[in-house]
């Protein structure tokens, strides 16, 4: 299987969560990108396989199926929002009992994850933020190069498009990765919030216009308080909807006020650099971890 | 934390060349450092990794030598290896007096130059190749000259003047004291070797021959870079707030992303590299100028030992069995 573990199931405040989890040591919390109700892709916890068990020799490693994605429940009432996503988050660390957590998101998981940081500081050690559309400055063009798939929705052919067109190396969309989507895509919930994004416009009226105004006040955070915890940005150059140039806005932006601010970035890569170099992406979240150690 | 580096000596083509070797592991790590004869108002050596040894030797052999006619090291015995051919031979000869088979090479700015100049002329000695806030190897463009050790302090190499070259090239300059960098280098330009250093450079011909091992070095090695690529895996690790680089006047109308020169001089290394090289990372590290490794050494050391163990990882994992 491809997180090597077998999924633990929690009531995180009424929504049946499905996470991973492997390892001890310092909890490192690994977040994927992408939303509920995505019908041309599904973004899953499975994108971590090989990051997950290597980073769970030294830690303990949690990877969490976010609110209304792989097999976590949907929002509850018609709570399609980012900001419903990262109170799930929140509420889904404290019932798990986790401390000085290590969050770490991609694409619009990084956007939680920063939202996280700054709104949980408690409860959050560090931030790593790789590829982020979504968190970055700047115009995204996810629509311009994701747009106008040529499959039907939940389809294995669509899947496999939408990610080949995300990464420099198409091999890693294998068929692992495949079947994993297709669970998903075959589960009557997710169905029904691909509906609910769509035929009943929740997408258009709620979910982005809310993104749009999280993104507009996270920024602002960042600008003006600060991340508060040591942050690195991880970037793979071939990514065609967040490119170099908005990470390396955003990490000024970080850089400006957080004391600890690295990025790192990465050719032969595209939106997932952790899986086109797993070795390098481990090696990099070792040692971040490693050099804040008092 | 190591302060008083021990060295030892191994004698080059009749060059008495000193060296600190510290740690063990199969993976040799070898530090370069910065410097051009000593010619920008510091007296350079291998004490400028003072923070970065004991750490990097925790799982690596580091070897860290004292460069062509710097500090420990003695005098090229010749005039025309006043050079960086002068001072990428010596390298070469004191990898292979030692052995050293496989190494990746980290060197800092000058000492990142003589590291792609080994990468490219010795392909098969050298396991990676870092370099770290090097205005010798990165694309300058049409910037202006860097003029920020111009109106050094008098008298020029006493302690307090080589303090404020170290204190001008940083960020934070709380490194300057800590260690014993600063006592080092005040040692070493108060040596008879040092003045015999000034002597041998101190006509207008060695200028020119500066200015023309520069250009020569740097354009061969663009042209090599563009034209067939490094085929070994690169890692260019920049702090950000570089003094060092070009004063780029765009800076003062905050245009764009690379208004930050660092960032700028760096992608333009990485964007000519990694076209031929598909190993290619880059690494920042905020709130660090000229010498990163000592600005933030906890997180310089884990950054290059991580690159270094990433490329063995993948090494091993690729070899035939």
């Amino acid at each position: 299987m491809a997180m090597s573990v077998s999924p633990k199931w929690i009531d995180v405040d009424g929504i049946k969560t499905r996470y991973f989890e492997a390892g001890s040591g310092e909890p490192i919390l690994l977040i994927t990108g992408g939303n509920f109700g995505a019908g041309d892709g599904a973004s899953i916890v499975e994108s971590w396989d090989r990051n997950f068990s290597p980073l769970a020799q030294r830690h303990r490693v949690i990877a969490v199926d976010k609110l209304g994605q792989g097999f976590t429940d949907n929002p509850k009432d018609n709570d399609y929002t980012m900001d419903a996503v990262v109170r799930h988050l929140g509420a889904f660390i404290k019932a798990v009992g986790l401390e000085n957590v290590h969050v770490a998101g991609q694409s619009r998981g990084a956007m939680a994850a920063a939202c996280m940081t700054l709104d949980y500081p408690e409860l959050v050690r560090s931030c790593t933020l790789v590829n982020t559309s979504t968190l970055a400055p700047g115009v995204g063009l996810n629509e311009v190069m994701l747009g106008g798939s040529p499959y039907p929705h939940f389809t294995r052919e669509g899947q496999e498009w939408l990610f080949k067109e995300c990464e420099h190396d198409k091999s890693i969309v294998d068929d692992e990765f495949l079947d994993e989507a297709m669970k998903v895509f075959a589960l009557p919930k997710y169905i029904e919030s691909v509906r609910k994004m769509e035929q009943e416009g929740l997408k258009a009226m709620l979910f982005t216009p809310q993104l749009a105004r999280l993104k507009t006040e996270t920024l602002q955070r960042l600008a003006q308080q600060g991340m508060g915890r040591p942050t690195q940005i991880i970037w793979g150059i071939e990514d065609r909807t967040a490119t170099l140039d908005r990470g390396i806005d955003l990490f000024h932006i970080i850089s400006a006020r957080e004391r600890q601010t690295t990025m790192h970035v990465m050719n032969s890569a595209g939106h997932h650099p952790y899986r086109e170099h797993p070795a390098h992406f481990n090696e990099i979240m070792f040692g971040f971890l490693k050099s804040m150690q008092p | 934390m190591i302060h008083s580096l021990d060295k030892k000596t191994v004698v080059i083509e009749g060059v008495q060349t000193r060296y600190v070797e510290y740690g063990q592991g199969e993976s040799v790590i070898v530090l370069l450092h910065n410097g051009l004869f000593s010619k920008d108002g510091f007296c350079a050596s291998a004490q400028m990794w003072e923070h970065n040894i004991e750490g990097l030797g925790q799982s690596f052999r580091v070897i860290a030598p004292d460069m062509l006619g710097q500090g420990d090291t003695g005098l090229p015995q010749m005039l025309d290896h006043y050079s960086y051919d002068g001072m990428v031979a010596h390298t070469r000869a004191f990898l292979a007096a030692l052995n050293i088979k496989r190494a990746h090479l980290v060197g800092h700015d000058h000492g990142g130059l003589v590291a792609i100049r080994i990468a490219i002329e010795a392909p098969e000695s050298v396991a990676s190749c870092t370099i770290v806030n090097s205005p010798a190897v990165a694309p300058w463009g049409d910037n202006v000259p860097n003029v920020t050790l111009q109106g050094a302090l008098h008298p020029l190499y006493s302690r307090q003047s080589q303090a404020w070259v170290l204190a001008r090239q940083s960020f934070t300059a709380h490194h300057v004291t800590t260690g014993q960098l600063l006592d080092t280098a005040h040692v070493h330009a108060q040596s008879d070797k040092f003045s015999l250093l000034r002597e041998a450079l101190s006509g207008n011909s060695m200028d020119l021959q500066f200015v023309r091992s520069v250009t020569k070095t740097k354009v061969n090695t663009f042209v090599h870079l563009r034209e067939k690529g490094v085929c070994v895996p690169i890692f260019l690790l920049w702090g950000t707030e570089d003094p060092m680089s070009s004063s780029n006047y765009v800076t003062q109308w905050g245009a764009g992303t690379d208004s930050n020169s660092a960032i700028g001089h760096a992608r333009a290394l990485f964007n000519l590299i990694q076209t031929r090289q598909p190993m290619t990372r880059m690494s920042f590290i905020g709130r660090a100028g000229y010498m990163p490794f000592r600005e933030q050494p906890e997180v310089f050391n884990e950054m290059v030992s991580g690159f270094a163990r990433a490329v063995d990882h993948k090494e091993a994992a690729t070899r035939p069995t």
